[in-house]
């Protein structure tokens, strides 16, 4: 990029006013000032046309980019462009339904022989019953008394020694 | 992906056949826990906060105390002791797995003598509290749990 400002050895007009002149953006009579003064001045006058030069430069890549931007989305490139996103998402849809069913029905079979494996091996499942069964009791005991917490259903064996 | 999942559904379905004493292992980890309930104080052993909850629910003692703790490996058949205070011997021995339980033969001695035995089917993880020794000024409590390995 060119800076104008260190170029610019007259301090007559600075980078930015003789930008504005460049855009035709001052008073008639300050343009018509400008233009007198460019005939004379040689800084000046090379200012501008840089600026100009870079100015057309600008103007060409900025056209160039519509022009290709305004062929990518005519009428018919959109169709185009539409049928193609519509074709894969669809054929995208198909495939992934075709893989997801697979992989649906091996995951609830394993899911389903898991929880039989856990059911049947039975150790993580929630417990029912009491903790204990008692089956016998003997000894030298007085008495005995079973007992079962209303929580966790723990089975608690009381005995007195006789 | 059905190649990657078939070795996993086999491997289901294998586990499901196997009978569960043999997938889960012969061995027993048995736990014993030697507790003093009494009312001299209120206390629940830190070493107790799983059934200090159902005790309390239905013992009138105001504090328990952690006399002991010892685990031990057992495979069905085999005995395994523990020195109980007042001259006495905890005696455990799994006799069988059945399904979700595990079939014991528990017995106190004291001085030698046989005082008290009682065969139980425990749940597998879950655990028997026996009770009823009189032990300074309280009462000696025994909890015995057993898990499959």
């Amino acid at each position: 990029m060119e800076t104008f400002k260190s170029n610019h050895q007259c301090r007559r007009y600075d980078a930015k006013t003789l930008g504005l002149y460049l855009d035709r953006e001052l008073a008639p009579d300050e343009l018509h000032g400008i233009e007198k003064h460019l005939s004379s001045c040689s800084h000046c006058r090379s200012v501008v046309e840089n600026m100009e030069r870079l100015s057309q430069t600008f103007s060409q890549g900025v056209d160039q980019g519509i022009s290709g931007l305004a062929h990518g989305v005519s009428g018919e490139g959109i169709l185009v462009r539409i049928k193609e996103e519509k074709r894969s998402f669809w054929a995208d849809l198909a495939d992934l339904m075709t893989a997801g069913r697979n992989v649906l029905q091996l995951a609830s079979i394993a899911a389903i022989l898991l929880a039989t494996v856990i059911c049947y091996h039975g150790d993580t499942v929630v417990p029912t019953g009491p903790s204990a069964i008692v089956n016998s009791v003997d000894g030298e005991i007085a008495s005995v008394m079973i007992l079962e917490t209303q929580a966790s259903k723990h089975t608690i064996i009381w005995y007195t020694e006789s | 992906m059905i190649r990657t999942l078939k070795p996993l559904v086999i491997f289901f379905a294998i586990a499901l056949l196997l009978p569960g004493e043999l997938l889960a292992g012969a061995s027993v980890r048995t736990g014993i826990r030697v507790i003093h309930a009494s009312s001299d104080a209120v206390h629940v052993d830190p070493g107790l906060r799983d059934i200090g909850p159902e005790l309390e629910s239905v013992f009138r003692y105001t504090s328990y105390t952690l006399l002991k703790q010892t685990s031990m490996d057992l495979v069905p058949g085999n005995q395994g002791r523990v020195r109980l205070p007042g001259g006495r011997t905890l005696e455990v021995e799994p006799l069988d797995l059945k399904g979700r339980r595990i079939k014991y033969r528990i017995a106190i001695f004291k001085q030698g003598a046989r005082v008290f035995g009682t065969e139980v089917l425990l749940r597998n993880r879950g655990s028997i509290t026996i009770g009823g020794p009189r032990f300074k000024n309280g009462y000696l409590l025994f909890n015995i749990s057993g898990t499959r390995k």
